[in-house]
């Protein structure tokens, strides 16, 4: 269809035309158009059906509040019809029928409406119990929601970004822009918010003068102002969702086509905030309000100025303010048929327009609104009554723009946390009070001359900068405020509804005057009640048509003073965002350590734990049979860079040593390491490793790799009220470290360094500080595998370097590196407890059988963890830690699998089960009741996939498994 | 979402920092502990609907655990926080 022409307001380029697909055929559409203009223009007036009764709907107001414009785009379903650009190629699906959107079978809902009160479910299928559970699928299916594909890669970039401010403004008409000019004059630097693509609010789509500039071109000079300002930052296609506590702003951002994401989450630090989100258009409640055909005043003025498109062929309106007036007069002087115009107000309407629509021959009804139209998708005719008689006529149109005049947009504000009140005056809910540094600017304050909504702006731009110590007075008068009279449309819907049974409230959630009545009968009257009963608001339009409406009509009904309620409580987000944005881009970061080279040409299989990529093992063998002989029988080398590594020193250093790690620390023993555990507050276990006293008041110690990032918080929480003089200093990324087990792996040492590595002279458990490759180097000799085994610390820029000295040096003894899981084999033969592996939240150091570390009673220390151990040793029924064997070498249980007594109760679980070559059969340890923990004991276990009756039984034995008495450990 | 002062590093968005519960004080001398007593100061919260004492540790900055005193119902700060 040929499109009005336009050139001042237009947004569209007719020279670039697109094409795209709407339910499986094909469209055209012009660069610059919405889904939903476009389909407009092209005829299709119905692109969705309602959630409960799956009615019909169209466009409505073009910024995209309500759910009634939500399609499937690109297979993304709920995309917003009205802000969705269309681009060549675009594939946009409606949602939410069965059959065809012009034909959908569950439009019977519609008829059978007078069956679904308010809290119909909810009263419905409350009881008995079983029917919910029978009903909720098929009503789940009936409301519509949209479908994600879970096979398709939707690909869709997101990105965060995060600011800071000394004002931000929200809104980027004429208000926001002369706030921002002033805020920015004064040397604050401002951030500038718009949800539209384009600055300039509703001056952008109006030819009318502001002194003497057609509005449209006033709005773009201003905005080539803003923009030419360098400490102004504007973000445009912007949603704000929210301001919360200490002007933090939140919002979201579409990405451009030449903007490398989709969506960018914003978060803003400001100073101060100006809140200039304009005026929402009311709208009118009147029976069959949803029709397609039926929209706001501002949605008909912007069809036809921005897009071109005409709102229909006989265009009747039922308005209730003066920019109404003004978009009756633009679309009649562009040859639309404009019917009539019914304003519900009784005066107030500006005599300029007046005298216009007389010129152009279109009849004002003062006093007069819409109560009812006839038509399916497509409007038929309409029923006006005078509010005050009740006298009807019927008038033949096929679209209807209406609305219950303005309110002001005060959702921002409510999240800021401004309580919100009614003002008769204006017909608005605006704040009462503002909070701390939040301003409050143009035509949501009350102001319809541009002049003014300008002024209100650039005060409130002042204020804002003012408040923070910027220089103002100088510009404060530059700008005036005028008088205005005010002509508020009190009304909410039209008073000859009958019951308004099809009298939408609430167009998301399908809720009717009729069932708003209903809840007031059920004692539902205020409206926090009310919304939620007869669900007024709670859909994806997040209550932006329907907030204000929803008070009004409940004082309505009750009777009550409207001053007694206030609309419900805003929430963030006020505008909807998808998860994945959210949730944040996936960057997917993890460390590896100076070795990571070496250990890939020694075909190493590297696995994300933690934050770390480390070696699940080496080479085909996932079993790890050959790393794990070669280290019990040869020598075997592993990277152990990753574990934590600290040191700490002062005078008060052994005081928070003592507070944290629950063993004696009146013990340290020159050149040898001690084995020490730390607990949370109830006895369990958290972290363990080895401590050295490496000099007068210092201290080396190390952590398990996971616990490495906590650790420092951990000792400053313990050592809060304490004024403890000590300095802890993390070491893990500044060491690496090199671990080589087995019988020969002092052989291949000696070649390296010149000290003693003699039983005597370095023994198990011992420390020395040695120079290899010309490095100082911490050597441990620690045992986790429970072999004869190394640790080499050193700096990690050495550490690559070391690696291939050492395999060269072990390659007389054919040294082969191992890698996690030959680790966890070797060192669950010897027993020795990974924390989260062998211990879970409830288990405690007893529990597992370590009390030998527990340095008893505390007196002084006050010991993490230590009185929780004092309640527990008295306690009975504990799980118990202890080893195991399978009876049946061939049956191999897994890691998890439950313990059980009987046929139901569950008495414990695996914590860990491998193969042993040792003992060759499978064996673990297990946490089980402690009535099963003593030797022999008989266990059964179960796991997934196994038959109900079927067990797997193993026994009770001692621990460790190799080696008991450590022979070749302390070697 | 909130702001806190950090007493090192200023005012953050309060996604830098760790909760640390409420002030209690420190842990009661083992001589007055019960098993009771030892439940109420690790696991009690007063949960306040007011200004309460709180630690937090500036975990994304400087890592100090301080105090601060915060309005639980308006998420606002009342004083700046005196490091620890």
């Amino acid at each position: 269809m040929k499109r009005l022409h336009q050139p001042l307001t237009s947004l569209i380029d007719e020279t670039r035309k697109v094409t795209f697909s709407w339910e499986k055929k094909e469209f055209t559409g012009f660069k610059g158009d919405t889904l939903a203009t476009a389909l407009h223009a092209s005829g299709v007036k119905t692109i969705s059906r309602s959630l409960k009764y799956h009615r019909p709907r169209g466009l409505y107001s073009l910024d995209g509040e309500g759910v009634s414009t939500m399609v499937e785009v690109d297979k993304m379903p709920n995309t917003r019809a009205e802000t969705t650009q269309i681009k060549n190629g675009m594939t946009a699906l409606a949602q939410n029928y069965t059959g065809s959107l012009n034909f959908d079978l569950k439009g019977i809902n519609d008829k059978l409406s007078w069956m679904m009160s308010a809290g119909f479910y909810y009263r419905m299928f409350h009881k008995p119990e079983f029917l919910w559970k029978r009903v909720i699928g098929p009503i789940r299916n009936t409301a519509g929601t949209g479908k994600l594909d879970m096979d398709h890669d939707y690909g869709r970039q997101v990105e965060e970004r995060f600011l800071h401010t000394d004002v931000c403004i929200i809104g980027g008409g004429p208000a926001g822009m002369t706030a921002a000019l002033a805020a920015a004059k004064t040397g604050a630097s401002v951030i500038l918010i718009e949800r539209r693509g384009q600055l300039g609010g509703f001056y952008s789509w109006r030819t009318a003068l502001i002194n003497g500039l057609a509005a449209v071109s006033r709005g773009r000079e201003l905005e080539t102002q803003v923009r030419a300002v360098s400490n102004i930052l504007v973000l445009d296609n912007t949603f704000a969702m929210g301001v919360w506590g200490e002007r933090q702003v939140t919002a979201y951002r579409k990405g451009k086509e030449d903007e490398p994401f989709f969506e960018q989450y914003i978060e803003i630090m400001s100073g101060s905030v100006v809140s200039a989100t304009g005026c929402l258009e009311r709208p009118l409640v009147f029976e069959h309000n949803d029709r397609p055909g039926v929209m706001q005043a501002d949605c008909a003025h912007r069809l036809a100025h921005q897009y071109g498109v005409s709102p229909g062929k006989r265009i009747a309106f039922s308005t209730g303010d003066n920019l109404s007036l003004e978009a009756a007069a633009d679309l009649a002087k562009l040859g639309l048929k404009v019917v009539m115009v019914a304003d519900s107000r009784e005066s107030g309407h500006d005599p300029e327009l007046l005298k216009e629509l007389d010129k152009l021959n279109i009849p004002v009804w003062k006093n007069y609104s819409v109560s009812r139209i006839w038509g399916q998708s497509t409007i038929k005719k309409a029923r006006f009554t005078d509010i005050k008689t009740g006298a009807s006529t019927i008038v033949v149109c096929d679209t209807m723009v209406t609305n219950a005049g303005r309110t002001a947009d005060v959702r921002l504000l409510s999240t800021a946390g401004a309580k919100v009140r009614y003002n008769k005056n204006l017909g608005y809910f605006e704040p009462e009070t503002l909070p701390e540094n939040v301003f409050f600017a143009g035509r949501a304050r009350g102001f319809e001359s541009g002049v003014n909504i300008e002024a209100s702006g650039y005060h409130a731009g002042l204020d804002a900068a003012q408040a923070l110590g910027f220089a103002v007075e100088s510009f404060r008068k530059e700008k005036v405020l005028e008088n205005e009279v005010h002509s508020p449309c009190l009304i909410a819907r039209s008073s000859y509804i009958g019951k308004g049974s099809k009298s939408f409230v609430c167009f998301d959630e399908d809720a009717t005057y009729k069932t708003l009545v209903q809840g007031v009968e059920a004692g539902m009257e205020r409206p926090d009640l009310a919304k939620r009963f007869v669900s007024v608001g709670l859909g994806a339009g997040q209550s932006a048509l329907p907030g204000s409406n929803l008070s009004l009509l409940l004082s309505e009904i009750t009777g009550k003073y409207i001053d007694g309620f206030r609309p419900t409580k805003v929430r963030p987000p006020i505008e909807p965002i998808s998860l994945d944005t959210l949730a944040g881009p996936n960057h997917a970061i993890f460390k590896v350590t100076p070795l990571y080279d070496n250990l890939i040409k020694t075909g190493a299989n590297m696995q994300r734990m933690g934050i770390w990529k480390r070696v699940k093992y080496f080479g085909e063998d996932p079993s790890c049979k050959e790393e794990v002989k070669n280290v019990r029988n040869n020598v075997g080398i592993t990277d152990v860079s990753t574990l934590g590594k600290f040191r700490i020193f002062g005078p008060d250093a052994k005081k928070v040593l003592d507070r944290i790690y629950i063993n004696p620390m009146s013990d340290f023993k020159e050149g040898m390491l001690k084995y020490v555990v730390a607990l949370n507050q109830d006895g369990c276990l958290l972290d363990d490793g080895v401590a050295s006293k490496i000099g007068k008041e210092d201290y080396l110690f190390t952590t398990s790799t996971g616990h490495a990032a906590k650790t420092i918080e951990w000792f400053r929480f313990h050592s809060r009220y304490e004024n403890w003089q000590y300095n802890i200093v993390n070491l893990t990324d500044q060491l690496s470290g090199v671990n080589i087990a087995g019988p020969n792996s002092r052989k291949v040492l000696e070649k390296l360094v010149d000290i003693d590595l003699s039983r005597d002279a370095f023994p198990h458990n011992g420390i020395q500080k040695a120079s290899i490759l010309g490095v100082e180097a911490w050597l441990m000799r620690v045992g986790f595998v429970g072999e004869l085994a190394y640790e080499i610390h050193l700096p990690a820029s050495a550490a690559s370097s070391l690696w291939d000295v050492l395999m060269e040096a072990g390659r007389e003894f054919n040294i082969k590196p191992f890698g996690q899981e030959a680790q966890f084999i070797l060192r669950l033969e010897k027993a020795h407890v990974i924390i989260g592996q062998e211990t879970e939240a409830r288990v405690n150091l007893l529990d597992v059988g370590m009390g030998f570390a527990w340095a008893g009673k505390d007196i002084g220390s006050r010991k993490v963890g230590a009185y929780a151990l004092e309640v527990a040793e008295t306690q009975s029924k504990r799980l118990k830690l202890v080893g195991f064997t399978v009876d049946d070498p061939e049956e191999f249980p897994m890691d998890g699998a439950v313990i059980v007594r009987g046929d139901n109760d569950v008495i414990g679980n695996i914590c860990s089960c491998r193969y042993s070559q040792a003992l060759e059969k499978p064996f673990g340890m297990a946490l089980v009741d402690e009535s099963l923990s003593g030797k022999g004991s008989k266990l059964e276990f179960f796991q997934d996939g196994m038959n109900i009756k079927d067990r797997i039984r193993a026994t009770v034995c001692d621990t460790p498994f190799y080696d008991p008495r450590g022979l070749k450990l302390k070697a | 979402m909130f702001t806190i002062t950090c007493p090192i590093c200023g005012k953050r968005s309060q996604k830098e920092f760790r909760y640390g519960n409420e002030d209690l004080g420190p842990m009661p001398p083992r001589e007055r502990l019960t098993p009771e007593l030892y439940l109420e100061y690790i696991y009690s919260n007063g949960n306040r609907a007011g200004v309460q004492k709180e630690w937090w540790c500036h975990k994304q900055g400087c890592g100090s655990w301080f105090t601060v005193e915060r309005d639980t119902l308006t998420n606002l700060q009342v004083n700046t926080g005196e490091k620890k």
